[in-house]
């Protein structure tokens, strides 16, 4: 009999105040700024490095570089954010709603449109071009030094005379040439 | 009856009050316990007549959680014979839908749909309770579809179990006017980057 | 000569929230033996420190079970500081204990809510887990999960909670005791609940330390042992912190140190929220464990005393994690003392020692 009454003040209570369901789906629920629901990404930001791939705990996340394309499979995917924080271009985002249920399973791949695809190829060219050129420009640097240092020791070779004895063996007798030449360099 | 997505707004929850059968299918609980807090005050399915059995012969709902691994596969395949028709199953969480974090794990079979047929896959982890409600509602529309066709004395539409099936990829683009996405042909997608 | 019968008891079981199978022997309406079979929540998740990074692992064992979730993904997080000496900011320490508190608190009310199940008492599972949202509403608000937290990482907690925050937390679980202690009240004070958990499954002081028993089973039976009385972490700042024990050591007496632990974690928050100090909550962790290096580390989950052992091997992977939860511990204790009692006491004995099936088999 004593525990009759115990949940009475309580009962009483709820007669008389707002009753504590919330009636989805008929209200809709609202949802807070940390909530975890689904990942996005903004595909045109993405300079595809891989990161959030490697470090996916699940494996739900593809990238691929040569297509510029992202795909995640949203059937795997445990929300951890772990991709959002370690992108290094913040170009994923966490939503707060979650992703709807469905009939069947499919992986959610995000590409460019036709157009940014031109703009992106064109950019990769263009850095590839530049690549080239930079290349190009420090080897006739490497090769002008070397030149510059050839034509230095045989001057300086043609002016001393034992360098003369030793010259015509190989490269034994390049280095000794050099040395004689910056030795005959240094004199003169 | 032709094959209706079920819409959010639509009043299909109202014609019948399934009950539920819940089996946990090693999960680690955080389904099982939103499943259970579904049925409390808070989220209350009971409101639409949704009971939690513990029989299995009584349910029209089995509600699954958890990457199967193999002792739970003859339970699970034992509880989902003795339902009767007709039955829907609903893969609660993203272990059920697919293995989760345990997918590389070396008993896991990977989800539910590899070992019987889902109808209705409710991703989250764990999975919110309002999804769980919305895949219900989804659930119900296919349960009068299949009491249809039963009625009609057709074979009653089941999925397929996706033993060893690769899941479909959908593209989306920024000019994507519908939002569901393109799906991509597996043949094309070697050749994904020769198209462009 | 009484006849002797098997009754398979799960794995799936209207009382049970998780799968265990029990072959009960019985004679006529008593059990004489328990022989538990476990196994269908084996996921081999201890086999994926070969497959992903020691970072990339708090994820997984967050996901060892969902109740526990926050004290695993806090013991892992320690493990790893111990393994790689790393200094954690105080602050962080606080968080962590807050958070590890309120977890204990929605576990305890979730148990109690599955123990009035078992036995009919619906009204009060209802009750128990109205309240319970109330909490699920501070785990979304302030880390974005209800079950699953992603709050502790290895080097601290991932992002910093406001003082207003906690303030705000601390008036809405004032706000939960009154209505708590009505609920409380009502299971304890029940005529009907004393009779059915009253002298039902004794396990005494002696037998609890011989089947190495530890959380609210062992300290209902007089035995008071609990991890946070060492005073590691953020445990040290608190005033005086005694474990709630009974010598009672029935069902009756681990539903009173439940209930009580309750009360004790809501004041445990209050304090800590009212000491907490300023500063940063997050160190970056730099290169990976030490070849042969090996650390253990014990924490006081809802269930009992867990422990944490991982090696490492001169990698970005773990050699070794290996875990030992509470329930793996309690099971032998529930089986002896399962032996004597009726069938229709069963589900209060199982339910009475809080199983977490998921956390034992991982």
């Amino acid at each position: 009999m004593s525990g009759l009454f115990k949940l009475g003040k309580m009962t009483l209570q709820s007669l008389f105040s707002k009753p504590a369901t919330v009636a989805y789906p008929a209200e809709p629920r609202e949802y807070y700024p940390m909530t975890r629901g689904q990942v996005s990404i903004d595909i045109a930001a993405c300079i595809q490095c891989g990161t959030c791939e490697r470090g996916c705990p699940t494996g739900c996340l593809a990238v691929d570089k040569a297509n510029y394309t992202w795909s995640i499979n949203r059937y795997q995917c445990v929300q951890c954010q772990h991709c959002v924080r370690s992108c290094p271009v913040h170009c994923l985002t966490m939503r707060h709603n979650y992703t709807e249920s469905a009939t069947e399973k499919h992986v959610d791949v995000y590409g460019l449109t036709p157009a940014q695809r031109a703009v992106k190829d064109a950019e990769a060219r263009a850095r590839a071009e530049k690549q080239a050129k930079a290349r190009e420009a420090a080897l006739a640097k490497k090769r002008a030094k070397a030149q510059a240092e050839k034509g230095g020791a045989e001057k300086a070779a043609g002016t001393g005379a034992a360098s003369a004895a030793k010259g015509g063996a190989g490269t034994t007798a390049g280095s000794g040439d050099a040395s004689g030449g910056d030795e005959g360099a240094r004199n003169a | 009856m032709s094959v209706k997505d079920t819409s959010k707004k639509g009043a299909s929850y109202v014609k019948k009050s399934p009950w539920i059968i819940h089996y946990d299918a090693a999960s680690c609980n955080g389904c099982d316990i939103e499943v259970l807090a579904s049925l409390t005050p808070l989220y209350d399915v009971e409101r639409f007549g949704i009971i939690n059995t513990g029989n299995p012969r009584h349910a029209d709902i089995f509600l699954v959680t958890g990457s199967v691994n193999e002792q739970a596969k003859p339970v699970i395949e034992q509880i989902y014979s003795q339902m009767v028709e007709p039955k829907v199953v609903i893969a609660c969480g993203i272990c059920a839908c697919s293995g989760g974090v345990f997918k590389t794990c070396y008993n896991t079979m990977g989800g539910i749909d590899q070992v019987i047929p889902v109808d209705v896959y409710v991703p989250g982890c764990a999975v919110r309770p309002e999804a769980l409600i919305d895949g219900v509602v989804r659930a119900l529309d296919i349960l009068e579809q299949k009491r249809a066709a039963m009625d009609a004395g057709l074979p009653v539409p089941t999925p397929e179990v996706k033993l060893g099936v690769e899941t479909p990829r959908v593209l989306h683009t920024q000019d994507d006017p519908d939002e569901s996405g393109t799906p991509i042909e597996p043949a094309a997608q070697g050749g994904e980057g020769a198209k462009r | 000569m009484a006849k002797k019968t098997l009754v398979p008891f799960g794995p799936q079981h209207p009382v049970l929230p998780e799968p265990v199978h029990l072959d009960l022997v019985l004679e006529d309406e008593t059990v004489v033996q328990a022989v538990p079979q476990v196994g269908y929540v084996h996921r081999g998740l201890e086999n994926l420190v070969d497959k992903r990074d020691f970072q990339q692992f708090t994820y997984i064992a967050e996901r060892i079970c969902g109740i526990c979730s926050f004290g695993h993904s806090m013991g892992y997080s320690q493990a790893v500081e111990n393994l790689m000496g790393i200094e954690v900011p105080e602050r962080a320490e606080y968080l962590r204990v807050i958070f590890h508190e309120m977890s204990r608190m929605h576990s305890h009310l979730l148990w109690l809510g599955l123990a009035a199940d078992a036995f009919g008492f619906e009204s009060l599972f209802m009750h128990s887990w109205r309240l319970r949202e109330r909490l699920l509403d501070i785990f979304e608000r302030t880390t974005g999960g209800r079950v699953i937290l992603n709050f502790c990482i290895p080097g601290g907690v991932v992002h910093d909670i406001e003082n207003t925050e906690l303030e705000a937390i601390v008036s809405t679980l004032r706000g939960m005791r009154e209505d708590y202690d009505q609920i409380a009240a009502t299971f304890l004070d029940d005529a009907s609940v004393r009779s059915r958990l009253s002298g039902v499954g004794y396990l005494s002081k002696a037998d609890a330390r011989t089947y190495g028993c530890v959380g609210p089973m062992a300290r209902a039976s007089g035995w008071d042992v609990d991890v946070r009385n060492n005073g590691l972490g953020a445990y040290s700042a608190l005033a005086d912190f005694k474990p709630v024990t009974s010598q009672d050591g029935d069902c009756y007496a681990r539903c009173q140190v439940r209930v009580e632990e309750v009360r004790q974690s809501i004041d445990i928050i209050t304090e800590l929220a009212s000491k907490i100090p300023d500063g940063e909550t997050l160190v970056k962790i730099k290169g990976n464990p030490a070849e042969g290096a090996e650390s253990l580390t014990r924490i006081e989950q809802p269930r009992g005393e867990a422990i944490y052992y991982i090696k490492g091997n001169g990698t970005k992977f773990l050699e070794r994690c290996r875990v030992r939860t509470p329930t793996s511990t309690n099971i032998p204790g529930m089986c002896a003392t399962l032996g004597g009692s009726d069938l229709a006491d069963v589900p209060n004995i199982v339910l009475t020692i809080d199983p977490c099936i998921s956390c034992s088999e991982r």
